[in-house]
């Protein structure tokens, strides 16, 4: 049995390791030859920090997201990517993206986050009100969200027919998801609202426990799982919304992280969500730090996702650890 | 210190219709009826899970539909007649995230008298049936155990022993039996008449959602009752002061 010190150890853990690859990320400045002190200062202020403030954003955001969907929506493959949620967000800052007019661009740091969040919430709602009528119908829910994420491609492809050449540059980067687009004026508006949805998420740890054995045990044992489902939902469209506002569609890290957690910590939320948050910084700046290292790219983020989270998916699925 | 439970004129759309009985006295209640005659709707209304058309249910002069979902959690559990978790939870996860703090131990008596030791570390999905109904009634009675150790509290079963073999059975029912002795309510639907028979205290008849007849089980329980109730005849067999209900092959009402 994992006992509750192991858990919390795990997650000790977890916290310095992220701290130790954030300072990594910051100090690869210093790694570079020929800079003087002030242009270091610059990049690090201007590049490494917003870079390293993006990823843990966009990785924890997803990662608490996707552990609460899954008990919310009772279903263990719920993922913002693959249920629909980062698609419906997807949609929505494409269309601000290209149908916005020129005079209207300085608002984009603030209308591109509150863009995405509607869509994200458009989704969700979506994807909720079919899992409550299709309830213990898991793979009804996934296709669900097949559909949703199909026809937002197909709306997305009609919007690229009248896009102009610059815009559809702009948005197929934005599409592939990069940790490197975001600007200090995004991060302003989506940070607190990631922080605050996340840490309302992490405050309903033990309903979410609850929930774990259905609608009617939590009844009885003292929660509307209504009202709390309906909130976590909301604050999970948040967070979805704005980390797609920062950084594009990232796919898989909200489904694995947390799988993998629970098979090693448990499925105690009260160590899953913190920890799912911690290891998905985690992730994400691995790879922002792996990208830094390459000489003359920027990887899109979602590309090196899905090149390891596919795999390790099918093999989860062989192994049959979703049932 | 135990809870008179006073059912009024409970009605629920198409399921139930202007049902009324009492509990006054602590003990087993069995609830006997045919499939789809309306026992789970009224467990859920008088659990105060299913909120009624009309009609009220009081727990002492408590109307339960006054009272919020927390302040019915310490008093009440229920075991629900299906279980769906979609987790790799195991046993012991399962009873402590329900227990109220969430981080309880669990007393050793409900260990021994449910036999789950074994099924502590085991994960929900690879249980069979019936020893995910001992985790099921375990998580329930853990939810209430300072109420039950007071003898206040109310525990109400959908179909208990179903799954369960019968040496499981017999522990569990005799289990109940000794809980009800110390002024807990315990309130089941069971479709075993000799089940009702030997360890209820109270036996209610349904039908069609309406209640046929309550009272004590040895007055309650007799052939004609089950007739009207099940529409099969019975036969009733004596054996060491002890009555026991067979069915009679080929003498149904279809």
């Amino acid at each position: 049995m994992i006992t509750s010190a192991i858990q919390k150890c795990s997650v000790g853990c977890l916290f310095v390791l992220l701290l130790v690859v954030f300072c990594a990320v910051l100090a690869n400045v210093w790694w570079q030859a020929d800079t003087t002190a002030a242009t270091r200062w610059y990049i690090l202020t201007h590049l490494q920090l917003p870079l390293a403030l993006t990823a843990v954003l966009v990785g924890s955001a997803l990662c608490v997201s996707g552990a609460a969907l899954q008990v919310v929506l009772r279903n263990p493959l719920a993922d913002p990517g693959i249920i629909g949620i980062a698609s419906g967000a997807s949609l929505t800052a494409a269309m601000v993206l290209i149908l916005m007019p020129e005079w209207m661009v300085d608002t984009l740091h603030y209308s591109l986050p509150m863009a995405c969040f509607a869509g994200a919430l458009l989704s969700t709602w979506i994807i909720y009100r079919l899992s409550a009528r299709l309830r213990g119908l898991n793979t009804a829910v996934i296709l669900a969200g097949i559909a949703i994420t199909t026809l937002t491609s197909a709306i997305m492809g009609w919007l690229y027919l009248f896009a102009d050449a610059q815009s559809m540059r702009n948005l197929t980067f934005w599409v592939m998801g990069s940790l490197h687009q975001a600007d200090g004026w995004i991060l302003l508006w989506s940070g607190p609202l990631i922080v605050g949805s996340c840490l309302f998420i992490l405050s309903r740890a033990k309903s979410l426990n609850y929930l774990y054995s259905g609608d009617l045990v939590a009844r009885s044992a003292g929660i509307d799982p209504q009202q709390q489902s309906k909130f976590i939902l909301l604050a999970s469209a948040l967070a979805v919304g704005c980390a797609v506002a920062i950084a594009g569609s990232i796919a898989f890290l909200g489904l694995l992280v947390p799988h993998y957690l629970r098979l090693m910590l448990g499925n105690d939320n009260r160590i899953v969500l913190p920890a799912s948050a911690l290891c998905g910084a985690t992730m994400l700046l691995l790879v922002a730090f792996v990208s830094d290292l390459l000489p003359y790219a920027s990887l899109p983020v979602s590309m090196v996702t899905a090149t390891i989270g596919g795999p390790l998916l099918l093999f989860a699925l062989l192994k049959g650890q979703f049932k | 210190m135990s809870v008179p439970i006073t059912v009024n004129k409970v009605s629920l759309a198409g399921r139930l219709n202007n049902v009324s009985f009492s509990l006054i006295q602590p003990g087993v209640t069995c609830l006997l009826g045919a499939n789809g005659a309306g026992k789970s709707s009224l467990l859920m209304v008088l659990a105060g899970l299913a909120e009624p058309s009309a009609g009220e249910v009081l727990w002492g002069a408590t109307n339960v539909f006054n009272s919020t979902l927390s302040a019915l959690s310490g008093q009440r559990c229920y075991v629900a007649q299906q279980h769906s978790i979609q987790f790799e939870l195991t046993g012991y996860e399962c009873l402590q995230f329900l227990s109220p703090s969430q981080s309880a131990t669990i007393p050793g008596e409900l260990i021994r008298k449910l036999d789950i030791a074994d099924l502590l570390e085991k994960p929900v999905t690879r249980m069979s049936g019936g020893e995910m109904q001992r985790i099921m009634i375990s998580r329930a009675l853990l939810q209430v155990w300072p109420a039950i150790q007071q003898g206040s509290a109310i525990i109400v079963l959908d179909e208990p022993v179903q799954g369960l073999d019968i040496r499981h059975q017999i522990v569990l029912m005799k289990w109940l039996s000794a809980l009800a002795k110390i002024g807990n309510q315990i309130i089941m639907s069971c479709h075993d008449i000799n089940i009702a028979n030997t360890f209820a205290d109270t036996v209610l008849l349904a039908k069609s959602g309406q209640m046929l007849a309550y009272g004590p089980t040895s007055d309650v329980l007799n052939l004609s009752n089950l007739w009207l109730t099940f529409d099969c005849q019975f036969e009733c067999l004596l054996k060491d002061d002890q009555r026991y209900f067979v069915p009679i092959k080929n003498k149904t009402a279809f």
